[in-house]
C-alpha cells in the first residue's frame, strides 16, 4: 500500500514561506499549531490552490505536484472544507451539496445530497440559502458538501470550530467514521483536543511554516517541551 | 438627524427633483402624443434602441472578461488597466469626442488602416460603448471581487474545471452586480450626447439618437424637445426602480 501522505514541499503564499515535510503511512492526519503557522497554507497546497516552488506532494501514491507533475484541483478527488466554509451563495444548501455529484443522474444526486445533509443534522436546512444560515449551520452544510462525493482525499479546515459545544459530539462521531475510512487520506486542522482524542490521528505540529513534531497523540504527550503542544495537551 | 442638518439636505434634494418637476409641469399630454407621432421621433427612438443594444452587447461581451481579470489581478499592470477603465468616467464627453475623431477619423491614428467611423451609425455605437463600458466593468469587477477565492477553489475540488467553475459559481454569484452594471452602462449609453455629437454628428436616421433629437428639436419645436425629454426621464426612472426591485428580490 502506498503512503497516504508523502509531502516534502516548499511553497510561497504572499510573503509566507511553507517548507513542510511529512510522511504518513495510513490514517488521518491532524494539523495543529499556532495561528499563522502554515496549517491552512499546507491544506491549500494539497488542494492545488498554490503552486509548488520545489519538492513533491504525493497522496495515496498519486503525484499531485512536484517532479514535473501537476494535477489541477478538479483531478485530485478532494473534499475540501475551507476555514470560511465558502458555500456557493446562489445555491440552496441542497444545491451546494449536490454540486459535486454532477456525474449522478438527477434523482440519485438529490437523494444522496439529502442523505448527507441528514447525516450532518442539516436536513431542515435543505431549502435555505447560505445568507440566512448561522456559522454552525453553514459548517454542517459545508461538511455535507465535502463528504457527499465520497472523495479519496479529505481536507477539512477546523470542521468543528463553528459548532456549539453541544453539537460537536455528534458531528465528531460522523467525522471519525469519515476520517478513518479505509483507503482514504484525510488531513484536518483543529484546535480542539477532544477532536484529537476522538479521531486518534497522526498529529503534526506546524510552526513557522514547518512541521516540527509528528506522531500519535500518546507519543506527543510522552515528549513534552514545545510550548504550544504543552498548552494544547494541558487542556485535558 | 438634527433639525439644522435637515435644511441643506432638503435643499439639495429639491435641487435634484425640481428640474424634473419643471419639465413634467411644462409638458402637456397632447404634446407627448404629437411628438410620439412624428417620424423624426420614431427614427431617433429606433436608432437609440438599436445602437444602445449593440453597444451594450459589446460592453458585456468584452467587459465581463476584463472585469474578471481586474478582480483577480494584482501589480502595476492591473493598476494601469484600472486607471484606463476609470478614465472615460472623469473625462468631459467633448474630450472623448475629439479623442475618438483623432483615433477613428479618416485622418486619425487608424486612418491609414482604412478606418473611418465619423458620421456613421457604427461611430454612434463606438461613442456609446466607450462612455458606457467603464460603468459596467467597474461594477462587475466589484461584484467579482466579492466572490471568495475559497468558493471557487471548492468548486474546483468538486470536479469543476476553471471554465465550469467560472460559469456555474462566479457568474451566478456575481449576477446581481453584473445586471446592475449593465443597467447603468445602458442608461449612460442611452443618454450619451457630447461625444456622439462631436464624433458622429447629428444626421437624422443615421446618427441622430434621442438626446441629439432633443438638441435638434430645441431650435424648431420646444414642445417636441420637452416631450422627448419626458420620455427619457420615464425610461431612466423605470430603469432605476427596476434595478432596485431586482436587488431586493435577490437579497
Amino acid at each position: 500500500m502506498p503512503d497516504a501522505l508523502d509531502v516534502d514541499v516548499v511553497a510561497h503564499a504572499g510573503g509566507f514561506a511553507l517548507s513542510a515535510a511529512l510522511r504518513v503511512a495510513a490514517g488521518p492526519v491532524a494539523l495543529v499549531g499556532p495561528n499563522g503557522a502554515g496549517k491552512t497554507t499546507l491544506l491549500r497546497v494539497l488542494a492545488g490552490a498554490l503552486p509548488v516552488a520545489s519538492g513533491r506532494v504525493r497522496v495515496l501514491g498519486r503525484a499531485f505536484a512536484g517532479d514535473g507533475a501537476w494535477l489541477p484541483p478538479e483531478a485530485r478527488g478532494i473534499g475540501y472544507l475551507p476555514q470560511g466554509v465558502g458555500l456557493f451563495p446562489h445555491l440552496t444548501a441542497q444545491g451546494n451539496v449536490a454540486y459535486g455529484l454532477a456525474d449522478l443522474p438527477r434523482p440519485e444526486r438529490e437523494a444522496r445530497a439529502a442523505a448527507w445533509l441528514a447525516r450532518l443534522g442539516a436536513a431542515p436546512l435543505a431549502g435555505r440559502r447560505p445568507r440566512g444560515l448561522s456559522g454552525g449551520e453553514a459548517q454542517r452544510v459545508g461538511l455535507a458538501r465535502a463528504l457527499a462525493p465520497e472523495p479519496a482525499v479529505l481536507l477539512l479546515d477546523e470542521p468543528t470550530a463553528a459548532l456549539d459545544v453541544t453539537a460537536r459530539p455528534a458531528i465528531r462521531a460522523v467525522l471519525r467514521e469519515a476520517l478513518r475510512a479505509p483507503g482514504r487520506c484525510a488531513v484536518v486542522v483543529t484546535h480542539d483536543l477532544r477532536d484529537l482524542v476522538a479521531w486518534d490521528p497522526v498529529v503534526a505540529l506546524v510552526d513557522g511554516g514547518r512541521i516540527v513534531r509528528a506522531g500519535p497523540l500518546a507519543a506527543l504527550r510522552a515528549a513534552p517541551g514545545h510550548p504550544f503542544l504543552d498548552e494544547l495537551l494541558a487542556a485535558a | 438627524m438634527s433639525r439644522l442638518s435637515r435644511i441643506p439636505a432638503l435643499l439639495l434634494l429639491a435641487l435634484l427633483v425640481l428640474p424634473v418637476l419643471g419639465l413634467g409641469a411644462a409638458t402637456s399630454p397632447a404634446e407627448l402624443w404629437a411628438a410620439a407621432a412624428l417620424p423624426s421621433t420614431r427614427a431617433a427612438l429606433w436608432l437609440s434602441a438599436r445602437t444602445t443594444a449593440a453597444a451594450l452587447a459589446g460592453i458585456v461581451a468584452l467587459g465581463t472578461p476584463l472585469a474578471w481579470w481586474l478582480s483577480r489581478a494584482r501589480g502595476p499592470w492591473a493598476q494601469a488597466a484600472a486607471v484606463a477603465v476609470e478614465l472615460p468616467v472623469v473625462l468631459p464627453p467633448a474630450v472623448l469626442g475629439v479623442a475618438l475623431l483623432e483615433t477613428f477619423g479618416r485622418h486619425g491614428l487608424l486612418g491609414p488602416l482604412g478606418v473611418a467611423l465619423p458620421f456613421t451609425t457604427a461611430g454612434v455605437v463606438l461613442a456609446q460603448g466607450v462612455v458606457g463600458a467603464p460603468l459596467y466593468v467597474l461594477t462587475a469587477a466589484a461584484a467579482f471581487r466579492a466572490v471568495d477565492d475559497d468558493v471557487l477553489l471548492v468548486a474546483r475540488t468538486l470536479g469543476a474545471g476553471p471554465v465550469r467553475a467560472f460559469a456555474t459559481v462566479a457568474l451566478p454569484a456575481a449576477a446581481p452586480g453584473l445586471v446592475s452594471g449593465a443597467g447603468l452602462a445602458w442608461a449612460r449609453a442611452l443618454g450619451e450626447f457630447g461625444a456622439t455629437l462631436m464624433f458622429a454628428g447629428n444626421l437624422p436616421g443615421r446618427t441622430q439618437t434621442l438626446p441629439l433629437a432633443i438638441y435638434g428639436a430645441l431650435e424648431r419645436d420646444v414642445g417636441q424637445a420637452r416631450a422627448l425629454s419626458v420620455g427619457l426621464v420615464a425610461v431612466a426612472v423605470a430603469l432605476l426602480l427596476g434595478l432596485r426591485l431586482l436587488g431586493r428580490t435577490r437579497a
